[in-house]
């Protein structure tokens, strides 16, 4: 019950709490905005189970653990799932409405199990569960050959990202003779270090790193953006908790592989801001944004000491200015697919199309506001969360013996300005047609504004981040 | 209130976690003990009684926040109330400015710091606020800029007087910051309302302007954060009340010139000092004539503040190795700019070229270290401040008049048809050319004077320059105000109306002000000037004994 009450209470909460938005469906067909509510509530229940939680748990043997960073994937993963369900659904979705939150709260219970996993197999079993849940997402506007595709291409590589963390996983038993974090330490020999180089490959498909990011502007541009925007904060969680879990206890014992997430998270950083520039769709020049800010979060392994926070303000800013940008480009998106716009001269094939945001700033200032805040503290510009993070990093880098490293992160932050200003200049220029006529929606507003006023108050009083 | 506590004075305002080592033998640590200095045993103690800095109190500065939250406030209360009550962002800043008017006696002692967040390796980054002499001058000067030019950009609407006013209160902030990051984040604060009015009010050529704004200043910041993320990392941390008495920062040798230098660039692209002046014209041309006041007046004082709060007090040793290239960079850009300002046909391109012309000079007197010409820089800071100001905001007037750019050459004989107007570009125009009596005269003579004692050229380079200056500003109002009128007689602009002459009146009275009795800004800077002058004594005056000799010999 110990174990129930303390580590394992969200998982349960949002596994049980999908399972109950089915229910409700049989019994209301078609009580839409009840079934929002419901999934509300159990989020909601979720985050105080994570919150509430004592100081440090663990459960079945030390295979589910409850500390900072589990809580951390736990409200974020929440969080997420949150404005996935706040924000409108694509068109065609209403039929299946409940399998939908049901789906979203599933692999956001994945999302919980692998920020708390003790152990490989626990970790696999997370990231399966989310990675599940999330190719039904992907693909859910079945009608939308787009959405197919790009859940097609999901499960394929995403399949081969388990099948490699599950190698990876099965050669360290068979090199040590257990599944623990520790017993990868421990073990040693070229089987081992096999092991390892497939658990990270396998993580970093998952977390859309260099040289295993292929998938992701396609998925990210098919998929709702809802979904997006969900996957996009969740996954990363989720797979970064895992990949520190392995780096904090594994790589201690051997440089080598310190190395590997420099290299790797280096060439995500670079490569990632250099073709968001390129991009002319917004969703991907997120995912590609997405990509960089991963490759920026896992050099924050390398600095053994003092990742925790550094990483803890960063992943938390990057969720919130992501969540933003997703909920604008969602507005966006729809306006520019809407039935008046498409009859005004409107394009149906890029509805995410950068030139779809002019005229935002005139007609809505609130919006093109909050979308601002998102893109600052994505170019990490203070007073936002952004710069916070990035500043924490960068001090754990330097004392961590890797200036060079710390001076790498600038230079690429340096080329991530270009695409995100050059956003903010769109939304500034005036348009033609006035600028999009958006749908009367509370979701969009309502996520956007939340999001800004989060990354706002993670860059002013970052406190409560920092201490856990 | 925050008040002063003598007692409490231990130097380091950021409590170290780790053993106190000694300090590797960094030369510049060893120069910056003042011929005072207790000893080796005080290493943590204030160097002298003199220059008593008192190390920032505990609790939350909350009256010197008020110096840069009202701004702040005034801006988001336009936001969110409605365009339609601009006026408050003025009413904010003026409100501040009494406030800081009211702070006057007190400067020097006034600070506190609170603890913010807690950096990696236990370096905690405090919300520190302090108000040195050198401070509550430039922080004066911001705020009654801010207020001025904020009611001269009524007509532009509530965005623009909103961006406005932030930008003035995210100066201010800067300017009271006394921690390295809070610092960098009113920097990188000032930079967002610049950007905004740029691209949102400027004129047609606004966004190459606007790129080229944000690449040479975003390079710059880029650079500033490197610098304090090393300082910080280093446990360097920024000085109390008045700038100076650090305490020798533990910044290991090898790392201080690299970190010196990155904070030059920064600085100087701030400035801007030649070469990196690239944005400057186009930016002071495109950006609306209220806000290229406040920028040209506020914001190039930035990168001069930062040599003097962090470059000098922090990096001593740094500073002596970079000081030969900033004094050339300086009277490079000082003639530079003079020469480019003598070519300028728009009004506003010749006064971008000519702050690059004066604030080069400054940048130069700074380096030289020499008492005189660092008292005279903050006071030349301040007085470019007030003309340049009020020679943008005229420049505005004569623009809206004459509905476009002014062409220099197109215009003429307007003294006739706008008696005041033309009064107005003559006193300012002779304050900016240092016509004895005025604001720029005092400031400019003592750098002139501390560059001679630092090295006789230096000084005869400046004065050719001086002398170029007066050239294009003579340039100006005889091509502009004498001559053939340009049109017929009614159609040559209007003299100043009602609400010109009062927004102008401050500005005349405050350069007649200063050229006649400048005592009370020295008297404020003089605690950051002998703070520096004990940090830094030894290598310059040496470097000048010798460079003396040689220019006399």
């Amino acid at each position: 019950m110990s174990a129930l009450g303390g580590a394992a209470a969200p998982i349960v909460v949002l596994g049980a709490g999908g399972v109950l938005i089915l229910l409700l469906d049989l019994i209301w067909e078609g009580g839409h905005a009840l079934q929002r509510v419901a999934a509300l509530v159990v989020l909601a229940l979720a985050a105080v189970a994570a919150v509430a939680a004592p100081g440090f748990a663990s459960g079945f043997g030390g295979a589910v653990l409850g500390d900072t960073l589990s809580r951390v994937v736990d409200l974020l993963a929440v969080v997420a799932a949150a404005a996935a369900v706040a924000l409108p659904p694509a068109s065609g979705w209403g039929k299946r409405w409940s399998a939908y939150l049901a789906l979203l709260l599933w692999s956001a219970a994945g999302m919980a199990v692998a920020g708390a996993a003790g152990n490989l197999i626990v970790l696999f079993l997370g990231v399966e569960v989310l990675s599940l849940a999330l190719y039904a997402l992907v693909a859910f506007a079945v009608d939308d050959g787009r959405a197919a595709e790009a859940g097609f291409k999901y499960f394929l590589l995403g399949g081969l990202g388990s099948a490699l963390l599950l190698y990876g996983s099965a050669l360290v038993y068979a090199s040590g003779g257990s599944l623990s974090f520790a017993a990868a330490t421990a073990a040693s020999g070229p089987l081992a270090a096999m092991g390892l180089v497939l658990i990270v490959a396998g993580l970093g498909f998952k977390l859309a790193l260099v040289p295993f990011q292929l998938w992701t502007p396609d998925v990210y541009e098919g998929a709702g953006t809802p979904v997006t925007a969900f996957m996009s904060v969740g996954t990363k969680a989720a797979a970064f908790a895992g990949l520190a879990r392995v780096a904090t206890s594994a790589f201690g014992a051997t440089g080598a592989w310190a190395g590997t997430v420099l290299v790797i998270g280096v060439l995500s950083m670079f490569a990632g801001y250099l073709l968001a520039i390129a991009q002319p769709g917004l969703k991907r020049l997120l995912a590609f944004s997405g990509v960089a800010n991963a490759g920026t979060l896992v050099l924050a392994l390398l600095a053994p000491a003092a990742w925790r926070p550094a990483a803890f303000v960063y992943l938390v800013a990057y969720a919130t200015a992501s969540l933003g940008a997703f909920a604008v480009v969602s507005a966006v998106e729809a306006a520019a697919a809407s039935p008046a716009a498409l009859l005004g001269g409107g394009t149906a094939a890029r509805p995410d199309g950068m030139e779809n945001l002019r005229g935002l700033a005139r007609r809505y200032p609130w919006l093109a506001a909050a979308f601002f805040v998102s893109l600052l503290s994505l170019a990490s510009v203070p007073p936002t969360g952004g710069f916070v993070g990035k500043l924490l990093l960068l001090q754990a880098l330097a004392g961590a013996d890797h200036p060079f490293v710390a001076v790498l992160v600038v230079a690429a932050t340096v080329v991530a300005l270009y695409p995100y200003f050059k956003l903010a200049v769109v939304c500034l220029q005036p348009a033609e047609d006035g600028g999009p006529e958006l749908r009367a929606s509370a979701g969009w507003m309502v996520v956007a504004a939340v999001a800004a006023i989060a990354t706002l108050a993670v860059g002013i009083l970052p406190g409560p981040v920092l201490h856990g | 209130m925050p008040g002063r506590r003598p007692g409490a004075a231990s130097a380091g305002s950021v409590p170290a976690p780790g053993p106190q080592v000694p300090p590797p033998p960094v030369p510049g640590s060893l120069r910056a003990r003042g011929p005072s200095a207790p000893g080796p045993s005080g290493r943590d103690a204030p160097s002298g009684p003199a220059l008593r800095d008192p190390a920032p109190i505990g609790g939350f500065p909350a009256v010197l926040t008020l110096l840069w939250a009202l701004p702040v406030a005034g801006a988001l209360a336009i936001a969110l109330l409605g365009r339609r009550l601009a006026w408050l962002g003025p009413l904010a800043a003026a409100v501040a400015l009494a406030i800081a008017l009211g702070l006057w006696p007190q400067a020097g002692t006034l600070s506190a710091s609170t603890p913010w967040f807690q950096g990696a390796y236990g370096a905690s980054v405090t919300y520190a606020l302090g108000l040195s002499g050198l401070s509550l001058l430039l922080v004066a000067l911001t705020l009654l800029l801010t207020a001025l030019c904020g009611l001269a950009g009524l007509r532009y609407g509530g965005a623009f007087v909103a961006w406005l006013t932030l930008l003035g209160g995210a100066a201010a902030g800067m300017f009271l910051a006394r921690d390295l990051v809070l610092f960098y984040v009113f920097w990188e604060l000032m930079l967002i309302p610049a950007y905004f009015l740029l691209v949102g009010f400027g004129g047609p050529g606004r966004r190459a302007a606007a790129w080229k704004f944000l690449l040479y200043n975003i390079g710059g910041s880029v650079a500033l954060l490197v610098g304090i993320a090393a300082l910080v990392a280093f446990h360097a941390s920024m000085p109390g009340v008045g700038v100076g008495v650090a305490g020798a920062s533990a910044v290991p040798a090898a790392a201080v010139v690299p970190i010196a230098l990155a904070l030059a660039i920064a600085f100087a692209v701030k400035t801007p000092i030649w070469p990196l002046h690239g944005w400057v014209a186009d930016t002071y041309a495109e950006l609306p004539a209220p806000a290229a006041a406040l920028v040209g007046a506020v914001q190039s004082k930035a990168g001069l503040y930062g040599m003097l709060a962090i470059l000098m007090p922090l990096l001593p040793g740094g500073m002596a190795r970079l000081a030969p290239w900033f004094i050339a960079a300086g009277i490079v850009s000082a003639l530079y700019g003079a020469f480019c300002a003598l070519g300028a046909r728009d009004a506003r391109r010749l006064l971008a070229y000519s702050s690059v012309s004066h604030l080069g000079l400054i940048a130069a007197a700074f380096a030289t270290l020499q008492p005189a010409a660092l008292s005279g820089g903050i006071l030349q800071m301040v007085a470019h401040g007030i003309f340049t100001a009020g020679l943008f905001l005229l420049v505005g007037m004569l623009e809206e008049r004459a509905g476009g750019p002014v062409d220099i050459g197109a215009l003429g004989g307007i003294a006739r048809s706008a008696p005041g107007l033309a009064g107005g570009l003559i006193l300012l125009a002779m304050a900016a050319l240092g016509l004895p009596g005025l604001a720029g005269f005092p400031g400019e003579l003592l750098m002139v004077v501390g560059l001679y004692h630092y090295d006789l050229w230096l000084a005869v380079l400046a004065g050719i320059g001086l002398v170029v200056a007066a050239a294009y500003m003579l340039r100006l109002i005889q091509l502009v105000l004498h001559g053939r009128p340009a049109s017929d007689p009614q159609t040559q602009p209007r003299d100043l109306g009602g609400r010109e002459k009062w927004l102008l009146a401050p500005i005349a009275v405050l350069v007649l002000l200063i050229g006649i009795w400048p005592r009370p800004i020295p008297q404020q800077s003089s605690g950051a000037v002998a703070a520096i002058e004990q940090l830094t004594g030894a290598q310059p005056s040496a470097a000048s004994a010798g460079s003396a000799q040689g220019g006399n010999g």
